[in-house]
């Protein structure tokens, strides 16, 4: 059993190393008590810059305000008409969240989602609609589009080994299938209701299809 | 009215919005219909009583335009689509199909999670909102001169 004989690091202190804050003895210090998890703290300050790194990369360090001399003068007046106001006593966590969520614009932006959620079933609802794909093989790229033109969905298997040509591809017409017995065994009928061929499932819930051997149904 | 009370309205009006309504009929999907083909795409010229039915024949042409002639190799109608059990469209000793109903909608369109089985390799698994008169179509692999195409109709 590995037991830790150093202390854990001062929180300010690993905050400063992993920003490259700490020299000196501080820094000599700080490392001989991570020395026994040297390995893992380089790990945490390896993270840690490449989160800071993503998000400096995707994240904008400012934001121009919209009508940036409206928006300072709408400041520079809303300082002016508290200056005289007495400052309210500090609300609780849980009244600050009940006023915010009684709140009118709160309620009106649950009114927004809900609405957007309804209209956005609705166009849903136009046509065929895939969700996700996923193909267990690796080599196979699954892409899908709607076809306006023929209102159609569309799933395009791309990678997939193209079947010999001396191979007979066999159809079938069938009219039903009905499950029978044990779980993934099934009947399968043609359009005269006569019995077509049996399926049952292997271990890997792949389908082996048999020929009718009408004595043992 | 309390803000409460409306709170409690707003939170039950979204959550009706985002859970599909099922219309099961014990262990059956209530007038759920699915039929499922598998479709030759080539230049080749195809005999009459093996070409689809117009209207399927023209959503294939406006979809995969590189090729002339759409031969229906195989076909099957499962008037039953049971919510308890796994479903089979076997058009073929070769491609089939099985799904599970996740549900219908008040639209009618149903919902399912479906597999595209290959002999015993299943080439996708999909999640789909199957939605009537349109059309499911599924771009499988190469054979000789043509594709060979998965169709799947919600009827």
């Amino acid at each position: 059993m590995n037991i830790k004989t150093n202390p854990e690091p001062n929180e300010e202190l690993l905050t400063r190393w992993i920003d490259d804050d700490l020299f000196g003895q501080e820094l000599i210090d700080f490392e001989a008590t991570i020395a026994d998890d040297r390995e893992m703290y380089d790990a945490m300050r390896e993270e840690a810059k490449g989160l800071g790194n993503m998000m400096r990369a995707n994240f904008a360090s400012s934001v121009e305000p919209p009508y940036p001399d409206f928006f300072n003068s709408q400041i520079q007046k809303h300082i002016r008409d508290g200056m005289d106001e007495k400052l309210p006593e500090k609300a609780s966590i849980g009244s600050q969240i009940w006023s915010w969520f009684r709140s009118p614009f709160t309620l009106a932006a649950a009114a927004a989602v809900a609405l957007l959620l309804t209209f956005n079933r609705q166009q849903d609802e136009s046509h065929t609609l895939v969700s996700s794909t996923f193909s267990p093989n690796p080599n196979v790229v699954a892409t899908s589009f709607f076809s306006e033109d023929a209102n159609a969905t569309v799933i395009v298997l791309e990678g997939l080994d193209a079947i010999p040509d001396d191979r007979e591809i066999v159809g079938k017409n069938i009219a039903t299938y009905m499950p029978s017995g044990a779980p993934g065994f099934g009947k399968f009928f043609d359009d005269d209701n006569q019995l077509a061929f049996v399926m049952e499932t292997n271990s890997f819930g792949a389908p082996v299809i048999s020929s009718i051997k009408k004595d043992s149904i | 009215m309390s803000v409460r009370f409306v709170t409690f309205l707003f939170a039950m009006l979204i959550s009706i919005a985002c859970s599909p309504a099922e219309e099961k009929v014990g262990s059956q999907v209530k007038d759920a219909k699915v039929w499922g083909a598998l479709i030759f795409a080539s230049d080749d010229e195809v005999p009459e009583k093996s070409r689809p039915t117009k209207d399927l024949a023209k959503k294939l042409a406006k979809v995969f335009k590189e090729f002339k002639t759409f031969e229906q190799l195989g076909q099957h109608t499962q008037g039953i689509v049971f919510s308890d059990y796994q479903n089979w469209v076997v058009p073929s000793d070769d491609f089939n199909l099985n799904f599970e109903s996740k549900g219908t909608t008040k639209e009618g369109s149903m919902n399912l999670m479906l597999k595209l089985w290959q002999d015993e390799k299943v080439l996708v698994k999909t999640d789909v909102t199957l939605k009537k008169g349109s059309p499911l179509f599924i771009k499988g692999p190469k054979w000789r001169n043509g594709r060979l195409i998965f169709v799947l109709v919600l009827e």
